[in-house]
């Protein structure tokens, strides 16, 4: 099939891109393109995304909106279930199978989620976290036309996410099939407004609180989907009160002091 | 923790006299200081002394505006405190989970605070919402605007910040 021909030549060319991150120091080595991106995409948000989203709040009701969050919701379960086996977490797969086929029977086409009731909670899941827990690095931060923040393992996500939807499959008439995505993407991008606030309150440079919020929540998914402690950026809670040594005023700390030895800023030096 | 909880589900309190207790147990239980110097990392030594009251005052200012307007949208969210960790360096850090009565993992937040002894008592040093550590997140912010412009840029875009905010809270 042409198509998994593509997607498979796809994940490879991420992959590759993935491989050649080289500097762990610097996770955003292209922040001049990406500010560009991101800048254009904030422009687009603005102009056009922003305002159909309120509109899209204001003339439905929040019932309407939790039912369409909720059927496109149970759309992306092949994608979380087939990420569920590939990380070897079978309880959480068989989980969503279940949560999957009674939401879209009993559930009418997952407009109702009666499996959160039945103990099979919503979860959410992608191939960039599978990847991840295979033991991939984010690798460089890339911000993506439209898309919005991912990193180089992550744009991995994508093709697996696409040909996992069952709107791929089915065979609909394009227009219809294009209206559902369109109505997908307003809905998303309505249950986000609440962050984009906060964002635009708390960030002082809009641009590295979106990277940094992007990379430290995925890094703590995958730890969480591999069973493992989030481990802390180093040197991230050493106190440099009276630091007169050290480096050339980086904001990494470098395989510093053991932190044990460094219970107080005054025993820190 | 215990004491903002009796305060947030307070009907007979207003929006900004809720705002107005929980600033004021937070100004108790937060450790500003230690805030701005790990937010700043390195760059807290080229920081010259009279500007870093400066700095502290107008980060505790944002800071507790940007925080405190997620107070407003508070309703009937349960928070459990879901043990307490002691850390290498000797902080501990205590995760709760928040969210509606009942909800699953997927419709609540995970929020951890890390504690440091400060004299006889913990102090707040950080707080890490589902794994996205403040105090990280600052200092990125910090580190590249600082390299831009220096503290004088990162001063002035934090009381512009403030004003605006001030602003909007009217």
């Amino acid at each position: 099939m042409p198509t998994r021909t593509l997607i498979v030549l796809a994940m490879l060319a991420v992959g590759a891109l993935a491989g050649c991150a080289a500097d762990p120091d610097n996770p955003d080595p292209f922040e001049r393109s990406n500010r560009a991106i991101y800048w254009l995409n904030d422009s687009v948000d603005r102009a056009v995304f922003q305002p159909v989203s309120e509109a899209y709040v204001a003339v439905t009701p929040q019932p309407v909106r939790t039912g369409i969050g909720n059927a496109f919701g149970n759309l992306t379960y092949p994608n979380v279930i087939l990420n569920d086996f590939l990380q070897g977490n079978c309880r959480q797969g068989w989980s969503d199978v279940g949560r999957m086929a009674v939401n879209s029977t009993i559930g009418l086409l997952g407009i109702f989620d009666v499996a959160t009731d039945w103990g099979m909670p919503a979860h959410a899941n992608d191939f960039g976290i599978t990847l991840g827990v295979w033991g991939l690095d984010a690798g460089p931060y890339t911000v993506l036309p439209l898309l919005g923040p991912s990193s180089s393992r992550d744009a991995a996500r994508i093709p697996v996410s696409i040909v996992t939807h069952p709107l791929f499959w089915v065979p609909i008439p394009c227009a219809v099939s294009a209206g559902l995505r369109t109505l997908d993407a307003v809905d998303t991008r309505a249950r986000i407004e609440p962050a984009l606030q906060m964002r635009e309150r708390a960030a002082l440079d809009p641009y590295v609180f979106t990277r940094e919020a992007y990379l430290q929540y995925r890094r703590a998914r995958v730890a969480e989907a591999a069973g493992k402690p989030l481990a802390e950026a180093p040197g991230l809670y050493d106190d440099h009160e009276d630091d007169a040594q050290g480096a050339e005023g980086d904001m990494e700390d470098g395989p510093a002091v053991p932190a044990a030895t460094a219970p107080s800023p005054e025993a820190a030096e | 923790m215990r004491e903002v909880l009796t305060i947030l589900p307070d009907a007979n309190l207003s929006p900004a006299e809720k705002r107005g207790q929980v600033r004021d147990v937070a100004y108790a239980h937060m450790d500003f200081e230690t805030i701005s110097r790990l937010s700043m990392g390195r760059n807290w030594r080229d920081v010259p002394e009279p500007k870093r009251a400066e700095f502290i005052e107008e980060f505790r200012i944002h800071m507790s505006a940007t925080y405190g307007s997620a107070i407003d949208r508070y309703t009937d969210e349960d928070i459990t405190v879901t043990g307490d960790r002691r850390e290498v360096n000797g902080d501990r850090t205590i995760p709760t989970v928040i969210g509606k009565p009942g909800a699953d993992r997927q419709n609540s937040i995970g929020i951890d605070y890390r504690l440091r002894r400060k004299g006889e008592q913990w102090m707040v040093i950080d707080v890490s919402v589902d794994g996205v550590s403040m105090v990280a997140n600052f200092r990125s912010q910090f580190q590249s605007i600082l390299a831009q412009g220096g503290i004088d840029r990162l001063l002035a875009l934090l009381r512009e910040k403030n004003a605006t905010t001030r602003e909007s809270l009217k």
